[in-house]
């Protein structure tokens, strides 16, 4: 499931479905932002920035109800929190989970 | 109204979320990107809850708490938080924090989290409010109090002199007490003693009862004013329109004195909406009465007294506007310190006394009105006003004496 059918729910039961739309664009324009800012500060070996963007991303995620996403994101985050820099790994994960994302977003009006 | 919500979150879809939940009918939320941001909108805008991101870039969400409280900013906060770290809650609790919320908020909980915030913020400030207001009825208490103080102490061998000086002139100006006793030196002095009886003319027999008919008045004065101290006033309903018919009437009795300076009393319409007062009909009609023959003295020859009546929700207000001549001290009306003072018994504001009005003049009439008022639960206050009726844009300085009679429930 790419997006939390309940979580969907409760979207659209607050704005509609336009809004529901427009909350998922919003989201994966920040999603793919913040991965690069990740990126750049694991370029940068900058571990307490990495750790809070992907603390912003866990958010944002399960606000959305993007869970395959979210789960991605909360496993680097945990290894963050004990102190190991975000792996090239779980970049390409979520990644995967953003262009999958992105495809399921063409398919609603 | 609704409630105004300013929400500080750096993660768009978050605050997106958050405005739209609170975007209905109840709120209306103000979303920004940061602490600084929110930090500018509040000093910008009064907002009845902050809501606000527990991690954003800059200042978090405690900092920007504890930077609102610094300024003497009140709001109330919620913070969101995704940490499930209870020292982190117990830090935003301490710096006054009403309730966090765990993200990703659940839309019901959170709305009913904002209403119990605001909710509880706008009873801590009706709390504060009540108490400010307490303490400034208290401030303004003590600021009486030292100001009678000042006032009294202040001029205390003038208030004396001068208190001492009206009883003395009271008693010996004119006719009373002073004919009472001078009258009998003078009958000892002139007249013939006959078969050892004095032989009194019947001039001087006609002055010595006169009098005592006026020291009789004054002792009745005196009975009534004890009796207005010690006794309760026998009181009855009546209606608004019954008090102005009263003093219509109080009004028509007097074209005689009103004919001495050429003055006219003009009494507004009635209040339109009804209601009921407690009276004792005679004693009002001698209040009333007191308050224009004291208006006629002290106004200038051919000017209008006015009545006005106003009704607010607790009280019908009658007030007694006159423009006065110049007083003894060099003004216009009631000078400022002495708003209280004129109800002193034997205070007296002018030293002569006009005996075209017939009254006692023994400092003693607005006293009797103010146990009057004070017996039918009500108040009387005297000050000056700005009258614009008679003198257009400019205006002329007006005395009022506004008497407040308590409505009650029927």
């Amino acid at each position: 499931m790419v997006i939390d059918s309940q979580k969907k729910e409760e979207i659209v039961n607050i704005g509609g479905e336009g809004f529901f739309l427009e909350m998922l664009d919003k989201f994966i324009a920040q999603a793919i932002e913040i991965l690069g800012q990740i990126r750049s500060a694991k370029a940068a070996g900058n571990a307490d920035q990495a750790k809070s963007l992907l603390h912003k991303l866990k958010g944002s995620s399960l606000t959305i109800g993007a869970d395959d996403f979210a789960r991605h994101v909360l496993r680097a985050y945990e290894k963050a929190q004990a102190g190991v820099m975000v792996e090239d790994e779980d970049l390409g994960l979520m990644d995967a989970c953003l262009v999958e994302l992105q495809a399921h977003r063409k398919t609603l009006q | 109204m609704k409630s105004r919500v300013l929400i500080a979150e750096d993660d768009a879809v978050n605050g997106r979320l958050l405005e739209s939940i609170l975007g209905g009918s109840e709120f209306e939320a103000t979303l920004v990107s940061s602490g600084e941001e929110a930090l500018r909108a509040s000093k910008e805008n009064k907002y009845d809850l902050l809501v606000t991101d527990l991690h954003m870039p800059g200042i978090s969400g405690i900092e920007l708490v504890e930077k609102l409280r610094a300024e003497g900013n009140p709001v109330q906060a919620i913070i969101l938080t995704g940490e499930e770290d209870v020292s982190t809650v117990v830090r935003a609790m301490r710096v006054g924090i009403f309730d966090y919320v765990p993200k990703p908020v659940q839309p019901e909980e959170f709305v009913l989290r904002v209403k119990d915030a605001i909710e509880a913020g706008r009873l801590v400030q009706a709390a504060e409010r009540a108490t400010r207001d307490r303490d400034r009825r208290m401030e303004r208490q003590v600021a009486l109090s030292v100001w009678k103080e000042d006032v009294l102490g202040r001029d205390r061998d003038r208030y004396n002199k001068t208190l001492f000086d009206n009883l003395r002139m009271s008693f010996n100006q004119g006719i009373g007490f002073g004919g009472l006793v001078t009258l009998p030196s003078l009958i000892a002095d002139t007249s013939k003693i006959v078969d050892g009886n004095y032989l009194v003319g019947t001039d001087l027999m006609d002055l010595l009862i006169e009098n005592a008919r006026m020291a009789e008045s004054a002792m009745r004065r005196f009975e009534e004013i004890d009796q207005l101290i010690r006794g309760e006033i026998d009181l009855r309903e009546a209606s608004i329109a019954e008090v102005h018919t009263l003093v219509c009437r109080v009004a028509d009795s007097l074209h005689s004195l009103l004919d001495i300076k050429s003055q006219s009393v003009v009494v507004s319409e009635p209040p339109r909406q009804s209601g009921i007062v407690r009276i004792s009909e005679r004693l009002l009609t001698d209040a009333v009465r007191e308050l224009l023959i004291n208006a006629m003295k002290f106004s200038k020859p051919s000017s209008q007294i006015f009545v006005l009546f106003r009704r607010t929700s607790s009280h019908l207000h009658c007030s007694f506007v006159n423009t006065p001549g110049e007083n003894q001290f060099g003004s216009r009306g009631v000078p400022e310190e002495h708003e209280r003072l004129i109800f002193e018994p034997f205070y007296r504001i002018v030293r002569t006394v006009d005996e075209r009005f017939g009254t006692l003049d023994y400092g003693l009439g607005l006293s009797v009105v103010e146990k009057i008022i004070q017996g039918h639960q009500g108040r009387i206050r005297a000050g000056n006003i700005h009258d614009f009726f008679s003198k257009g844009a400019e205006g002329e300085s007006a005395a009022n004496f506004e008497l407040q009679l308590p409505l009650i429930d029927t």
